[in-house]
């Protein structure tokens, strides 16, 4: 793949050193509307597929601009159990940092790292991604080290127990930043006893034991639903050999991963209050929206855009422009694929005007969803989304991710394309119509960080305080 | 609009006559006036921040005597002779209420946010500024098509710029200000820079002190913008699928008009050589954290290069000696140690060195696992594995940036408010690659003493004695 803007050249202008003769130079448009642009010319970069015969499926998106490699094998996961919260983050840490039972940790890394290689593992609550990066002609001998971890894996326990300090000293330092307060308490309001909204505590990270990584290892890393890319300056064909090579002889079994539950009820609208001793107050808000099925989802998507992404929004303007409440306020949407989705919106301001940024954060939410955008709005949002795609194709290892992603939740890999065409067919009405229907003013749940004593209102007058209190311990 | 510049010019002058203390404690009364409005009227006021303040002044007696009991006993600043100075207050409420109103009046003649939706609508991409302690930068991604619409307005912004929204954008900055103040990360860096610097500017916050910024006027700002944005003082740089012979002959037809300043390069401030090692405590109720410091030299200078080596060996991976020790075999930070230099890199910096101690460690004991390792670095010559493992590094690290137009965009324009020369990057690429062990023992050697030291450490406030008895050595 060699996309037409990518780095064709370099350059740079001294302004004092730039001297031409006169009489090239042409006279300036009257407005920026006069000057004339060429039409855009690109297209969606190809990619390919490859199938290998225990299940595996691969996607390739290359690359040669530089001679590196990426990879990345997502492997679907289950949520954590609730009296472990954190075993998948801890797995996936001791996978990569504990060394296998022939390589030990330190010697593993060495090797990596002198040849200026990354492997990296990562996880959330339903994949487990196990990642490479380095040159291309080391690519054999990173796929040869991923496939020695994970069938190999040693699981030390002087690095489960590292890992588990670490993960406590984060508990203790969790209360450090409003803002990350803030967050985590909306998560567990808006996904009560959901995955999605718990965190690790102190009891959870100590009931898990190297069992329960071992078991989970054993569960995860499983190729009949895996999904393998790779990106940059390698060929189709040689990574469908490598794949092989390095992964085709485990045995794949259908096994159940426990798949994400449904989520129930929010919490009840109204204030949730922490009490912090800071000069600012860090104030979010938000509700359950819709999902990525939903028939709205790119509607919501340029709605939400309107309402608080960028300098040009409508939370933006009123609350930072016009009033200089906030340095950053923003409001976003999410359409997750297995279960409801979320709207938010935050700001952080000195406590003396709180009472006035959530006012005015909640009258421009119910303007907005009362009456939606304007034609300028809507018009301006459209253009931006169309004519921004072209971004979503800058990085090769970017558009791999993507396309790992959609082939692992099993939707269609034009998705990119359906989408584009889907923002190119917006009307106003759809906007406005999700406008209408998705964003509930009346629902929120409030959650304010800060000092309600300094605040220039009470809390009470934005609805019934919760109290919230750290963790006992 | 100067009816909003005098108005800001009353209230300076007032803010300057009542002095900070006085100001402060009649805006804490004011403040708790305002809360305590009843909640119709709250509920009516809503965010209309005119009326807000007007309904504090009704509130607000005319004259002393209305004011509560405590304050007429116990201050002595509200005698008569002071009484002055209550009705300047009362002024600067209703200028306050003004300035606001103003603000909005001022909407009509604004039309927001155009330049951003101009970019946007043809498809733009991180378009933003910051100002660093080196540079400020102005930076927007465009499709290549959109050469000439950038030359257009870059060219426009920059020679005919007209500030029409200072004062609530102040305000915002204030808000920015007020960010960081409650960031733990932050509030040690500010504390550490300041300690580590007498006299270099390096040792200011890039947003300065909250005082000169509620007192900067419009005019101020346009002052500094006439000085220093200049084509004189300035570099474009375009990174893409563009026609270099079209780029110059557009930059010349679009900004060739745009006329020079009389900026030269005015920081001739030199950092006094430091004269014993500096210790500083910040009280603060969150998990404990260090910086140490010591005032090293930049690029050009030779043992910039072995400091830039040196960092890459104790820092940035998993084999590095930060990770490797303090981190995975001792156990006695959240995370490992960073080691980097800054806080610009145009004049001698720091080397500084940050950490989390995990508890049960206190600041003490992590600060010597740290020190034993700089001690190391004088005493043993580093492997020539661990050497090589940097330089292999760095070379990847140079390929892969070359697959970025953004990073190479930084890079140029780094060079050039750095160094003046473009071709220091690769210049010094060389370099670095040629550092030896021995350069790396002597230049440990040179920098890292205890003299030339800056160490701050946060510590919670019930903590404190523990933090700073160092030589008690107890450390669980």
């Amino acid at each position: 793949m060699k996309l037409k803007y990518t780095i064709t050249l370099i350059l740079t202008i001294t302004l004092l050193s730039a001297s031409l003769p006169a009489d090239i130079l042409a006279k300036k448009p009257q407005s920026y509307e006069d000057v004339k642009l060429p039409k855009l010319k690109w297209q969606i970069p190809e990619y390919s597929e490859f199938k290998i015969d225990n299940g595996i499926e691969g996607l390739v998106v290359e690359d040669d601009e530089i001679p590196m490699v990426y990879y990345t094998i997502v492997f679907p996961a289950p949520p954590d159990p609730q009296d472990k919260v954190g075993l998948a983050e801890m797995t996936a840490w001791t996978l990569r940092n504990g060394g296998s039972t022939n390589i030990h940790a330190d010697s593993l890394n060495d090797i990596i790292e002198f040849e200026a290689a990354w492997i990296g593992i990562w996880n959330d609550q339903e994949q487990m991604r196990i990642s490479g990066y380095g040159h291309k002609d080391d690519l054999a001998f990173l796929l040869g080290l991923t496939r020695e971890l994970i069938q190999h894996p040693a699981y030390p326990e002087d690095k489960i127990e590292l890992k588990r300090s670490t993960m406590l000293e984060n508990i203790r330092r969790k209360y450090d930043r409003p803002n990350g307060i803030a967050h985590r308490e909306i998560e567990k309001l808006i996904y009560p006893n959901h995955p999605w909204g718990r965190e690790t505590s102190e009891a959870t990270v100590n009931a898990i034991q190297r069992d329960d990584l071992i078991a989970y290892h054993n569960l995860v890393i499983n190729f009949s639903d895996a999904v393998i890319g790779f990106s940059g300056n390698i060929r189709k064909d040689d990574a469908k050999l490598l794949s092989d090579k390095y992964f085709g002889d485990f045995k794949s079994n259908k096994g159940s991963i426990a798949v994400l539950p449904p989520v129930g009820d929010q919490a009840e609208t109204g204030v949730y209050y922490f009490k912090k001793d800071v000069s600012q107050a860090f104030v979010t808000v938000g509700h359950q929206t819709i999902d990525y099925y939903d028939p709205q989802r790119i509607a919501a998507e340029l709605m939400n855009y309107i309402l608080g992404s960028g300098f040009g929004s409508r939370l933006t303007k009123r609350i930072r422009v016009d009033e200089g409440l906030s340095y950053s306020v923003w409001s976003g949407l999410w359409t997750p694929v297995p279960v409801k989705g979320e709207f938010r919106a935050s700001a952080a301001t000195r406590l003396d005007q709180a009472g006035r940024t959530l006012a005015l954060m909640k009258s421009v939410i119910a303007e907005y969803a009362e009456n939606g955008p304007t034609e300028e709005e809507f018009n301006e949002a459209q253009k931006k989304y169309v004519n921004s795609y072209v971004w979503k194709y800058e990085d090769s290892a970017d558009i791999l991710y993507r396309l790992t992603y959609l082939k692992w939740r099993g939707l269609p890999l034009d998705t990119p394309q359906r989408d584009l065409d889907a923002y190119q067919n917006l009307k106003i009405e759809d906007v406005r119509k999700a406008a209408k229907e998705l964003l509930q003013p009346d629902n929120l749940v409030i959650v304010v960080v800060g000092d309600e004593e300094k605040m220039d209102r009470p809390l009470a007058d934005f609805g019934k305080v919760h109290e919230l209190k750290k963790d006992e311990g | 609009m100067n009816e909003l510049e005098q108005v800001a010019i009353r209230m300076k002058e007032i803010q300057i006559a009542l002095k900070s203390w006085r100001y402060e404690m009649f805006d804490e009364y004011a403040t708790k006036i305002k809360a305590e409005l009843p909640q119709e009227l709250r509920e009516e006021i809503g965010a209309d921040e005119a009326a807000g303040w007007r309904a504090v002044l009704k509130q607000l007696p005319y004259n002393t005597n209305g004011l509560p009991e405590e304050w007429t006993n116990k201050i002595w600043l509200l005698e008569d002779r002071e009484y002055q100075y209550w009705t300047m207050y009362r002024e600067l409420l209703e200028q306050r209420a003004q300035m606001a109103e103003l603000i909005i009046k001022q909407r009509e003649y604004v039309n927001q946010a155009a330049l951003e939706k101009i970019y946007d609508t043809h498809g733009s991409q991180r378009f933003n500024a910051f100002t660093s302690y080196d540079q400020t930068t102005y930076m927007v991604g465009l499709p290549s098509n959109c050469l000439e619409l950038w030359m257009y307005i870059e060219s426009d912004r920059f020679q005919n710029p007209v500030f029409r929204e200072f004062y609530s954008e102040k305000d915002v900055v204030i808000e920015e200000k007020e960010m960081y103040a409650n960031q733990p990360g932050s509030i040690i860096y500010n504390t550490f820079m300041k300690t580590a610097y007498d006299a270099h500017p390096y040792g200011k916050p890039i947003l300065g002190w909250m005082s000169d910024i509620e007192l900067t006027l419009r005019t101020d700002m346009e002052e500094h913008f006439k000085r220093f944005y200049a084509p004189n003082n300035c570099q474009l740089t375009i990174v893409g699928d563009v026609d270099t012979k079209k780029v110059f002959k557009l930059a010349e037809q679009y900004f060739k008009s745009w006329q020079p300043s009389q900026v030269a390069d005015e920081m001739t401030v030199v950092e006094p050589e430091q004269n014993g090692e500096r210790r500083v405590v910040i009280e603060y109720d969150a998990e404990p954290r260090l910086m140490i410091g010591y005032h090293v030299p930049v690029e050009p200078h030779p043992d910039a290069y072995t400091l830039s080596m040196i960092s890459s060996i104790l820092s940035g991976g998993r084999t590095t000696r930060f990770y490797k020790s303090i981190f995975d075999k001792q156990g006695l930070t959240a995370s490992a140690p960073g080691a980097w230099r800054g806080p610009g890199d145009r004049y001698p910096n720091l080397f500084i060195i940050n950490a989390t101690p995990k508890s049960p460690h206190t600041t003490a004991v992590v600060e010597e696992a740290i020190l034993s390792e700089i001690e190391k670095l004088k005493d043993e010559s580093v492997t020539d594995r661990e050497l090589e493992r940097v330089r292999n590094q760095l070379s990847m690290q140079k390929i892969q940036r070359l697959g970025s137009n953004r990073w190479l965009a930084f890079a140029l324009n780094g060079a050039y408010v750095d160094r003046g020369d473009l071709h220091s990057i690769s210049d010094d690429f060389d370099r670095l690659m040629s550092v030896t062990p021995e350069d790396i023992q002597r230049v440990a050697s040179k920098y890292f003493t205890k003299k030339n030291r800056t160490v701050a450490l946060m510590v919670k406030p019930t903590e404190v004695a523990d933090a700073t008895e160092l030589e008690t050595g107890e450390s669980e």
